[in-house]
């Protein structure tokens, strides 16, 4: 028995991959929802010459946008190479299943060895019922069509690269619920990149904390020296970049000391064991209780309980979150197994359609959170303790030098410049 | 769509505003710390800075042709991180050294680059330049460019068999015969049979060696070769069909085929037991060990990582039947202090220098420390590393070594006790070490900044492009 798990994998995508394709021992089938980068038809050759059964799905115009990659090779080498027929729905991720346990999906084609803070990310997850349901989704997807029997044969015949004796494949019209598989990978990656951003937001916050009870009082006595500095200053010259300067300080002060006064007690620390615990426990309720998993009726309560969640999670407060879990049980709607609404909408390419919205949606506010200053200085310095005594280092020295400034601007002009 | 917003919401109240506004404010003031800190650090190391921003910033043409005195422009050709774009390499045609332009994989590699200067390229080293956007029209475009028998070892062309073959006048075909790039297929093989270097296709690993290939070609593959092939793939009918043609001794080290006792007895005729005993992927369960004891070569079986070593199994056979050197190297023995003492006079203390596979303590090392070869231990990951031990020893460490080793705890008080003794070249291309701008202060003097400069940044990606020109002019005249 394989136990079920997931993981979300950004910048370290390409290794994951590489780790996964390499370790697989029987069977890959790859279909692409783009065109295809290097790294990844290398990782699928590799798997051919090892002797692995290898199906790969590629959509017909990937030959135009993927320059240096002859598909031929792939086929060459014994896999069974299909071109999506021109006009054909495209997939809406990327989706690789290796040894019928493991599914991979997101920014598969498009990854390559250099991290890259854009990118989607690939979703692992390690279930076989959802491998089935996949490789199931893919063979009833498509239709091989013998050479010119059809039309769809002669439109395909077009789109196949010259020299190329790939299948002649096509899309079936999608039937009420086609795609299903696809909804499920999306909604999937979702789920997953919401437990992601939440970890950051929790990260954010216990980086706070820690700030503030490291450097809070040098900070806010350096902004504080700063602005009646630039105040003094600009009495003085009456010069207008110093006043603009001056207005930005007393905003940074203001906006410092309101967010100071308006703190919440501090939720208490927890040790690295029970925060790696509080983490999977969390990953494993906002699976369960998202809103889009559960029965129409069942949607009031489960919005409740996961608010609930996030606020929990955001405080460290690991008790709230197993009385949480106890109380998912008496949830009839949200029990596991439930099935994904998504797989049964009435309109499944609407609810596709906002799931894209929403990665969409998703990816900008990690990005946003990625190029943060904050975000790029706690993802940098491997010892917070460390980095804070340092910077307490600098606040101490810069207070002084407003100290100087201020002492000499009482006997002689103002020599000391705003940093 | 009620979920949608369910979920914004949910995911903004995770921050609160509240304590989004404090980091920011916090990181504002930060950031304009550090920015000071960061200049400072450089107009107190120019050296490095001029280091720094040739490896690691997007150099633009303002600063190039601002500072044109200043640049190693043959570091600069090399450079990865430089803002490349066709305007910026046309706006330096004399200054930049083109062999490393050629080599560089992160230029704007287009047809019309190439075209724009064709005369300056060296074209055997774009070749082999992995990031060339390569298809049969660039190839085509300038064949009588091209070194061919550099083209023929890339793997990354857009290889097809139709390619091979409009090409066939050019390729050299004994690079082409090792290249693992190919379609390689039955019918490729056969229409050049002739052309083909066939030690080359014998060793190349992305040919599919099944049964039915190794056939066709019997009276064309080089057997010692091919028997080394990790692509072979085993199969009963293929290890029959060429019972005298195989290097059995080739295959009996083979690592990637499904070793089992009952191929090994089917063929025990056949296989270099001296190999076999070497192999580390047999199933080497006491019991196969018993069954071929008159077999086995015990002094390859000394090196071998797969044997079920216990006390009973080095004492079954006579002490001399072992290799003592290779016991002694090999990682996988049951390891103990009572194992080395017992056998204090068999071992060779060089071998156990290098072997990570000892119980390693500070006691350890210390019993036996007239015994060890300390080139070994200075290179050890498992040894128990602390200021103590270093200093104990002090003169027996091989400081070169110790030097170039990424396991001991790196840090300023690690290395100031023994700043005489660090090889401070070798030091200062270490990329474990804890690198920031206190750590490069503690030993400023000591550090060969160019090689510091070729893995580390301190920060200098962060500097505006108005303050690295500002920087730029306090280093004096250029």
């Amino acid at each position: 028995m394989n136990e079920v798990t997931e993981s979300l994998h950004f910048s370290d995508a390409h290794a994951m991959v590489t780790q996964q394709l390499k370790g697989a021992r029987a069977q890959v089938v790859c279909a692409l929802s783009g065109p295809c980068a290097r790294p990844l038809f290398d990782l699928l050759l590799g798997c051919r010459r090892r002797g692995l059964a290898l199906t790969v799905v590629v959509p017909g115009d990937a030959r135009d946008t993927a320059p240096g990659i002859a598909w031929e090779r792939l086929e060459a080498a014994g896999a069974a190479l299909h071109w999506l027929a021109p006009g054909a729905p495209r997939l809406l991720t990327s989706v690789c299943i290796i040894d019928a346990v493991a599914v991979l999906s997101g920014d598969l084609a498009q990854l390559g060895p250099v991290p890259a803070t854009q990118t989607a990310g690939v979703l692992l997850q390690s279930n076989g019922p959802l491998a089935a349901r996949c490789t199931h989704g893919l063979s009833n997807l498509v239709v091989t069509y013998p050479l010119g029997q059809d039309a769809m044969a002669a439109q395909t015949k077009e789109a196949a690269p010259t020299g190329v004796r790939a299948e002649l494949v096509a899309i079936d019209r999608p039937p009420q619920g086609t795609g299903a598989w696809q909804t499920e990978l999306l909604e999937a990656h979702t789920l997953a990149m919401q437990a992601d951003i939440a970890e950051m937001h929790r990260t954010l916050n216990a980086f706070d904390r820690e700030q503030d009870a490291c450097i809070g009082d040098l900070l806010r006595q350096c902004m504080d020296a700063k602005r009646l500095h630039l105040q003094r200053l600009h009495a003085q010259t009456g010069r207008e970049e110093v006043r603009v300067q001056a207005q930005e300080a007393q905003e940074r002060f203001d906006q410092y000391t309101r967010s100071q006064d308006a703190k919440p007690a501090p939720p208490s620390a927890l040790d690295p064991q029970v925060q790696t615990q509080m983490k999977q426990l969390y990953r494993k309720l906002a699976m369960r209780l998202h809103p889009d998993r559960v029965a129409a009726q069942d949607k009031p309560e489960a919005q409740a309980l996961f608010q609930h969640l996030q606020t929990s999670y955001e405080n460290n407060d690991f008790s709230a979150l197993k009385v949480l879990q106890q109380k998912v049980l008496q949830v009839p709607g949200v029990s596991p197994g439930i099935p994904s609404i998504g797989l049964f909408a009435p309109n499944a390419a609407d609810h596709a359609q906002a799931l894209q919205e929403r990665l969409a949606r998703q990816q900008r506010e990690r990005a946003t959170i990625l190029r943060s200053g904050t975000w790029q200085t706690l993802s940098a310095q491997a010892n917070w303790t460390v980095w804070f005594a340092q910077q307490a280092d600098y606040l101490r020295s810069e207070l002084e030098r407003y100290d100087r400034a201020t002492s000499q601007s009482h006997s002689t002009p103002p020599t000391v410049h705003a940093p | 769509m009620t979920v949608l917003v369910l979920s914004e919401q949910a995911s903004d109240r995770a921050l609160s505003v509240a304590t989004q506004h404090r980091l920011d404010a916090a990181a504002g003031t930060l950031a304009v710390l550090q920015d000071a800190q960061t200049k400072a650090f450089f107009q107190a190391h120019g050296t490095l800075f001029l280091c720094c921003l040739q490896n690691h910033y997007p150099l633009t043409s303002v600063e190039l042709d601002g500072f044109r005195g200043l640049w190693d422009w043959k570091r600069l050709s090399a450079s990865r991180a430089l803002d490349w774009s066709p305007t910026l390499i046309a706006a330096h045609l004399d200054a930049w050294d083109w062999d490393a332009l050629s080599k560089n994989p992160s230029l704007p590699w287009s047809a019309e680059l190439l075209e724009q200067h064709a005369g300056r390229w060296n074209w055997r080293a774009l070749s082999a330049n992995a990031g060339l956007p390569w298809s049969n029209a660039l190839l085509e475009a300038n064949a009588y460019c091209w070194d061919w028998a550099v083209l023929s070892a890339n793997a990354n062309l857009p290889w097809t068999a139709a390619f091979v073959r409009t090409n066939a006048h050019r390729w050299d075909w004994s690079a082409l015969s090792w290249n693992t790039g190919l379609p390689w297929t039955g019918g490729l093989m056969t229409e050049f049979a002739e052309r083909w270097d066939w030690t080359g296709l014998s060793a190349n690993v992305s040919l599919p060696l099944d049964a039915s290939l190794v056939s066709t070609f019997a009276a064309y593959w080089n057997w010692s070769w091919l028997s080394s092939n990790p692509s072979l793939q085993y199969s009963e009918a293929l290890l029959s069909a060429h019972l005298l043609r195989w290097d059995w001794k080739a295959l009996s080290s083979a690592t990637h085929w499904p070793w089992s006792p009952e191929l090994i007895a089917r063929y025990a005729k056949q296989w270099d037991w001296s190999a076999l005993s070497a192999n580390p992927s047999l199933p080497l369960e006491a019991d196969l060990v018993q069954t071929w004891a008159a077999h086995w070569n015990y002094r390859a079986l000394s090196k071998n990582t797969a044997v079920p070593w216990s006390d009973v199994l080095l004492g079954e056979v006579p002490e001399d039947a072992w290799d003592w050197d290779a016991l002694s190297a090999n990682p996988s023995l049951h390891w103990s202090t009572d194992l080395l003492a017992r056998h204090q006079d068999r071992w060779d203390w060089d071998g156990l220098s290098w072997n990570p596979g000892l119980p390693w303590t500070a006691a350890l090392v210390d019993q036996y420390a007239a015994m060890w070869d300390w080139a070994g231990l200075s290179s050890s990951a498992r040894l128990p590393w602390s200021t103590e031990l270093l200093q104990r020893n002090g003169y027996r460490w091989d400081w070169e070594r110790l030097s170039a080793n990424p396991h001991p705890p790196w840090s300023a008080a690690w290395i100031s006790p023994f700043e005489e003794q660090w090889n401070w070249v070798t030091l200062s291309s270490q990329k474990n070490l804890p690198w920031n701008a206190d750590f490069f202060n503690a030993f400023a003097t000591r550090w060969f900044v160019p090689l510091v400069a070729e893995h580390r940044d301190f920060g200098v990606r962060a500097l505006s492009a108005r303050e690295v020109q500002a920087l730029l002019s306090d280093l004096g005249p250029h």
